[in-house]
């Protein structure tokens, strides 16, 4: 089993407050790593250093064995091709169409024409079970589970080696939030990516997960199997896998 | 303790503060030669500015050569200088009041559209996931608007100096019995290509002001509806100062002896 993200070391504060501190996580390739947390734990800042839009104070990251943190812009924008990323909120851009969204990494890189574009578009609206009249509307006219779709079908548009997953079922209701976790998995097993989670949604844990790492603090206490997660015998996680407020996490419970 | 100290401190700061835009400014403009090109969001920003700007900045330019007619013919009749209309106006126009007023209108209506805009899009993470969509922001989103900032005031101006003027006649003509045609001769004859030149030159820097301080303001707000209310405020009135500073610094360059 080859590693696809390896990460070590890997250190970030905001002025005093420390957010992540000496993180080490390995990726399988082709496996589904979930990391949960609290609120604020720096889920996002993890996966942000890792796509480069956060600066790591230091540490290394390494995709397919390549060291990405001192890269230049241009390499980084090259290295880019290989992931795909679903935003919380879903990022879509609106000033432009759905369908322009969906293929936007393409058009901008010239890489297809307008009509390939549309088609392509159309496809992976269908593969996240969306219909072809959706691909001329705007993104304000969709409501929030149709946004989330799309911003799923422009992570996946492009066929993305890795795709990570920022609280893909946030603010949006069970049955819809399991559609999505659902979509997740076809989508990842379709492609054959490695995907990174990051989530407080346990139901959405249990649906994709594979991996589970468990960040408090600023440092990966737990790392297992998906199946090990009810008999880790860590109080933190079991705190937060069946979400007790009394337990051994205080900070951030207030 | 040490009186000096806060002083410094302002300064230093005020320094960063500096550092930062010029960073800004080089992320934006490394990617000039490079390609993709995004020309269609180039003539976006260049129709926006430069057309859609026209009805604003031509009503101000009317009513400012209109009132400057006025008041120069009420206060030069104090001393029998009424003929001097005419050359009074179309200096204060193209060298000051035309490029100062477009700039300033400009920063009202394209600086805040510019950093609401800009704002919105890094607090709901669509700069993020422009990054992520192998596409540079500086490239996509800041340069286009910098040179549409650069490059259409100037035109504003320009179409603002002759509407200025042609203000400044109306209320000449129509209003104060002046003679058309020695009205205008008069225009002409002591006008020189280095006021309007002189006024593009500013107008040019002031757009690129206007641009960059919507842009900036925009691209670093934080948190939500409050960040980007408050990046839309920091760049209409740094923009408003910036120019207003600038205005005199140029001048001081380029009619200064």
């Amino acid at each position: 089993m080859t590693t696809k993200i390896e990460i070590r070391g890997l250190r970030k504060s905001f002025g005093k407050k420390i957010v992540l501190d000496g993180i080490d996580l390995d990726v399988a390739k082709g496996s589904s790593m979930v990391v949960i947390g609290g609120s604020g734990t720096g889920k996002s800042v993890l996966i942000k250093c890792i796509l480069g839009i956060l600066t790591p104070d230091s540490g290394s990251i390494k995709i397919d064995g390549t060291e990405v943190t001192k890269m230049s812009r241009k390499a980084r924008q090259d290295i880019m091709r290989k992931f795909g990323m679903l935003f919380q909120g879903g990022a879509l851009f609106d000033s432009i169409r759905v369908w322009e969204n969906i293929t936007f990494a393409l058009l901008q890189n010239r890489q297809i024409s307008k009509t390939k574009a549309r088609e392509l578009a159309i496809e992976k609206l269908k593969s996240v079970g969306l219909s072809a009249d959706v691909s001329n509307l705007s993104p304000a006219e969709l409501s929030g589970g149709m946004q989330k779709r799309v911003a799923l079908a422009r992570a996946i548009a492009a066929n993305p080696e890795i795709i990570f997953f920022d609280e893909p079922t946030t603010g949006l209701d069970p049955i819809m939030a399991d559609v999505i976790n659902e979509l997740i998995v076809k989508c990842s097993k379709d492609l054959g990516a490695t995907t990174l989670s990051i989530t407080h949604d346990m139901a959405s844990v249990r649906k994709i997960a594979q991996h589970v790492a468990m960040l408090y603090n600023g440092k990966l206490i737990w790392q297992g199997e998906a199946s090990q997660i009810d008999k880790s015998n860590n109080p933190y996680v079991d705190q937060f896998v069946n979400g007790r407020a009394v337990g051994p996490i205080t900070a951030g419970v207030r | 303790m040490n009186i000096l100290a806060p002083i410094g401190r302002v300064f230093l700061e005020f320094l960063a503060a500096v550092g930062r835009v010029a960073l800004f400014v080089w992320a934006a403009f490394s990617g000039l030669l490079r390609p993709p090109f995004y020309s269609k969001m180039l003539l976006k920003q260049l129709v926006e500015l430069g057309y859609y700007s026209l009805p604003v900045v031509g009503m101000t330019a009317i009513f400012t050569g209109a009132a400057l007619a006025l008041q120069t013919y009420s206060g030069f009749s104090r001393f029998n200088a009424e003929s001097s209309v005419a050359i009074v106006v179309v200096l204060a126009i193209t060298r000051e009041l035309g490029p100062v007023m477009a700039g300033l209108m400009v920063a009202g209506r394209i600086g805040a559209s510019y950093a609401a805009e800009i704002g919105t899009m890094r607090v709901t993470e669509q700069i993020d996931a422009l990054t992520t969509l192998s596409t540079d922001p500086y490239k996509y989103l800041v340069l286009p608007r910098l040179l549409a900032g650069l490059s259409m005031l100037p035109v504003l101006v320009l179409v603002g100096d002759i509407l200025g003027v042609f203000g400044g006649y109306m209320v000449s003509v129509h209003k104060l019995h002046f003679s058309p045609m020695p009205y205008l001769k008069s225009t002409a004859q002591y006008l020189e290509t280095k006021d309007v030149v002189s006024g593009l030159i500013k107008a040019s820097v002031f757009g690129f002001i206007v641009s960059l301080m919507g842009c900036y303001h925009g691209f670093h707000s934080k948190g939500g509806a409050q960040g980007v209310g408050a990046a839309t405020t920091h760049a209409v009135v740094s923009a408003s100062i910036l120019i207003l500073l600038s205005n005199y610094v140029l001048t001081a360059l380029l009619f200064g002896k």
